[in-house]
């Protein structure tokens, strides 16, 4: 009993407000035991570094005004750190500390700058303008990832090789009629050998190949670019498979991560070969695969799963990869694509994007002999509820899942997805600007089942009410450690069309009050669709959408809005409805919803 | 059976911070000023966790208080450092598993951290930042280096120089040189 009290008296001394500090009075402590510790803790702190001074005001109180901006090197770099590139260059000359720093914060640059880094360079010739960038790029000394747009040169080589000694990645494209100096490429291979671990080589695939060319340059230095574990090169001709194969035999035991841009044609046929020599990299993690055949019309056959036969005894470390067909490549054998890889079955994230009509995709049952799988990405313009009917059989282990496709998707998208037990991320695109059958069932479904779930985002037409939202809400508040995000796009329904003005229009947060009162952990972003107002907005988010498959013609089976079809519906509206507006390019209205809503959000 | 497991881990440990941040350890500044402060809020500072962890929680929390000793704590600069951590200390950990949680760095700073840092005396602002920088806070260091990047957007080099008190220390030929080296970005069309 007397216990308890004490106890209780405790509590109720210790409790104070719990924002504002209070000072306390000063008391004599007497526990020598403790007092030792410390004092020990604070020699043994001593030893290691030296107390550290951040602002040069403390060295003199009486020379230096403490309003003034002195911070030490490393700080000050840090602070710089947050500045454009834009800035920067304007606050040069602020001082010399400044002058020394600004640009130590630049870690990645494309070569030219952008254009729009400030209005006045918009009138400059090219030459002028890649002087300019050249003088940028010699400033930045801790350049790590850098993308040279045109085709290398000595000029910016030389810069390169001369000021940024820290590169990791280089992206560069090669032009065989104008060879670059070899002293100032071995000087650039020699100074960033320690640092450089990625190189994306573009080929410029018109030009005859030979050993001016981006992959007989990796070859001739090998022996510099030893920590070279990640590389990306485009193939279009038999000539340059015997590069490749050059390669292959030299940097085997190098690479872990490789993309292949394969462009087929007449002078280039030998699919099998290719396969061969990509499984010579013996410790290879990952690989990108992308096939087309550039030969016009001529379809081209790929013997798929003899390839993923060969890559899965030969490479036991190959656990992720990514596979994209697009135009005029047709899978040999009956068997669709995901049945042709199911021999990888170490693989633990698979990516299939089908950019090209008449190829299967299979059902996901194909997938069942890879144990590991838990990252999943598919991209089919003819996808619709029933692959996804069995997902939970198929891959159980997923974690993360991407379905973008062409059709028309409802609820039981969500339902049979949302068997899946360990799944943290689910992303789900449709076609823009079409409401999809999906709305609170689903959502909810989602959120009561899959536990671990932290991130879904609905880029489609969702029809959702503040049931949704309360049940986000009681998502985000069973685990309060961490963090949660939606992102859905949602079409007005007509009866909350009460004016034809936009800006009279209830903005997301008045429609649904609960918006503003979202715990810490969570995040919504949504987006409006608005039909008839943001024409432009609307063509390019479509146009944009439907590149991803390439659709051509409707797709047959008639479930789907064919996207001529959704063109004409959009433009009718689009005429119908902006009559009435003065400005008919607004884009669609784009509202976040964070943490501390305690104002209004803007739209972003 | 797993599943369940780390589930119910993570809550627990959330319990076990909410706990831990009722008990009040002391910080005392440069000054002498001595102020309490939530456990797991002052463990935000990676210094302070650092003495924590090898003193031992019982230690630090019945002795005399733990003494920053940098010239940049001062009594103001501690207050202000206390209110952030105390405001902070529960924020959901980053996630580097999504790709948009790493874009932090270009993120605007949220609507409270604004007016947290919009100090009008500006000494107090650089003490909080070289203050936070001993202490080892790193999202406070962010949040006033944003600030101070936000504020010097588009300014020209004087402005910059009389905001922040900053002494031109080129002499006039090596600052001509600079403009003109940089000339294209000063042009007007």
């Amino acid at each position: 009993m007397g216990a308890c009290v004490g106890k209780n008296s405790h509590l109720k001394h210790g409790k104070h407000e719990p924002y504002l500090p209070v000072p306390v009075k000063h008391r004599n402590y007497n526990n020598n035991n403790t007092n030792h510790m410390i004092a020990k803790f604070r020699e043994s702190q001593t030893d290691r570094t030296l107390p550290k001074i951040y602002r040069l005001s403390y060295l003199s109180r009486q020379d230096f005004d403490p309003r003034s901006f002195d911070f030490t090197d490393e700080l000050c770099q840090h602070i710089l750190g947050y500045l454009s590139l834009e800035d920067r260059l304007r606050l040069e000359c602020v001082c010399i500390q400044w002058q020394r720093l600004i640009f130590n914060g630049v870690q990645e640059l494309h070569y030219p700058l952008p254009r729009g880094l400030c209005p006045a360079v918009q009138g400059m010739a090219d030459k002028q303008w890649l002087w300019v960038s050249r003088q940028v790029l010699r400033k930045c000394h801790e350049l790590t990832k850098i993308n040279l747009v045109p085709t290398a040169d000595t000029d910016v080589l030389s810069v390169l090789a001369k000021h940024c000694h820290r590169l990791e990645e280089i992206e560069w494209r090669f032009d065989n009629l104008r060879p670059v100096r070899r002293e100032v490429l071995s000087k650039l291979c020699d100074e960033c050998a320690d640092s450089l671990t990625k190189v994306r080589i573009k080929e410029l695939c018109e030009r005859e190949f030979n050993s001016e060319s981006g992959l007989s340059i990796l070859i001739v230095y090998s022996e510099y670019l030893s920590n070279v574990t990640h590389v990306s090169v485009a193939l279009d001709s038999d000539k340059c498979l015997k590069y490749f194969q050059l390669f292959a035999d030299i940097y085997s035991e190098r690479i872990a991560e490789l993309e292949l841009q394969l462009k087929f044609s007449s002078e280039y046929c030998l699919v099998g070969d290719t396969f061969a020599y990509v499984s010579l990299f013996r410790r290879l993690r990952a690989l990108h695969l992308t096939l087309e055949s550039v030969s016009n019309g001529q379809t081209l056959d790929v013997e798929l799963s003899a390839g993923a036969q060969l890559l899965a005894t030969q490479c036991p470390l190959l656990t992720r990869v990514t596979i994209e067909l697009r135009d005029n490549i047709r899978v040999t054998g009956d068997q669709p694509v995901l049945a042709s890889l199911s021999s990888l079955t170490n693989l633990q994230a698979l990516e299939v994007r089908i950019r090209t009509d008449g190829i299967e995709l299979g059902t996901l049952d194909a997938l069942k002999p890879m144990v590991k799988l838990h990252q999943l990405s598919l991209t089919y313009g003819a996808l619709t509820d029933w692959h996804t009917r069995d997902i939970a059989d198929s891959c159980a282990q997923l974690s993360r899942l991407t379905l973008k496709t062409g059709q028309r998707l409802s609820d039981e998208t969500l339902y049979s997805v949302s068997r899946l037990p360990r799944l943290k991320d689910f992303r789900l695109y449709c076609q823009p600007y079409v409401t999809q059958d999906i709305g609170d069932a689903g959502v909810c479904h989602m959120v009561a089942n899959c536990h671990r779930l932290q991130h879904m985002a609905l880029e489609c037409g969702v029809k959702c009410s503040e049931v949704t939202f309360l049940a986000l809400i009681g998502w985000a508040n069973k685990r309060k450690h961490l963090s949660h995000r939606f992102s859905f796009s949602w079409e007005r329904p007509d009866e909350c069309n009460t004016s034809r003005d936009p800006n009279a229009r209830l903005p997301a947060h008045e429609l649904w009050p609960d918006l503003l009162r979202l715990p810490q952990n969570l995040t919504v972003v949504c987006r409006e669709y608005f039909v008839g107002k943001c024409g432009t907005g609307m063509a390019t988010a479509i146009e944009r959408y439907r590149r991803l498959f390439k659709w051509s013609a409707p797709v047959a089976n008639g479930v789907v809005v064919g996207a001529d079809q959704l063109d004409s519906r959009c433009i009718n509206r689009e005429s119908v409805r902006s009559v009435g507006h003065t400005n008919p390019q607004t884009p669609p209205v784009y509202y976040k919803f964070a943490r501390y809503p305690d104002v209004v959000p803007q739209p972003l | 059976m797993a599943d369940n497991a780390d589930h119910i881990d993570g809550d627990d440990n959330e319990d076990v911070r909410a706990q831990q941040n009722l008990i009040k350890i002391k910080l005392k500044s440069s000054e002498g000023g001595i102020y309490e402060c939530g456990l797991t809020a002052a463990k935000m500072s990676d210094l302070v966790k650092n003495m924590v962890e090898s003193l031992g929680t019982d230690a630090v929390v019945t002795t005399e208080p733990i003494i920053l000793g940098n010239e940049a704590v001062t009594d103001a600069a501690l207050k202000k450092i206390i209110e952030w951590v105390e405001f902070h200390w529960d924020d959901p950990p980053v996630d580097h598993d999504f790709e948009d949680e790493k874009d932090r760095r270009n993120e605007e700073l949220s609507h409270w951290d604004k007016q947290f840092i919009d100090v009008d005396d500006q000494a107090l602002l650089f003490d909080v930042i070289a203050a936070a920088n001993y202490m080892d806070i790193k999202g406070l260091v962010e949040v006033g280096a944003k600030h101070i990047c936000s504020k010097i957007r588009g300014k020209s080099c004087q402005e910059v120089r009389e905001m922040l008190k900053i002494t031109n220390d080129f002499t006039a030929e090596e600052e001509d040189a600079i403009h003109k080296e940089n000339a294209w970005i000063y042009a007007k069309d």
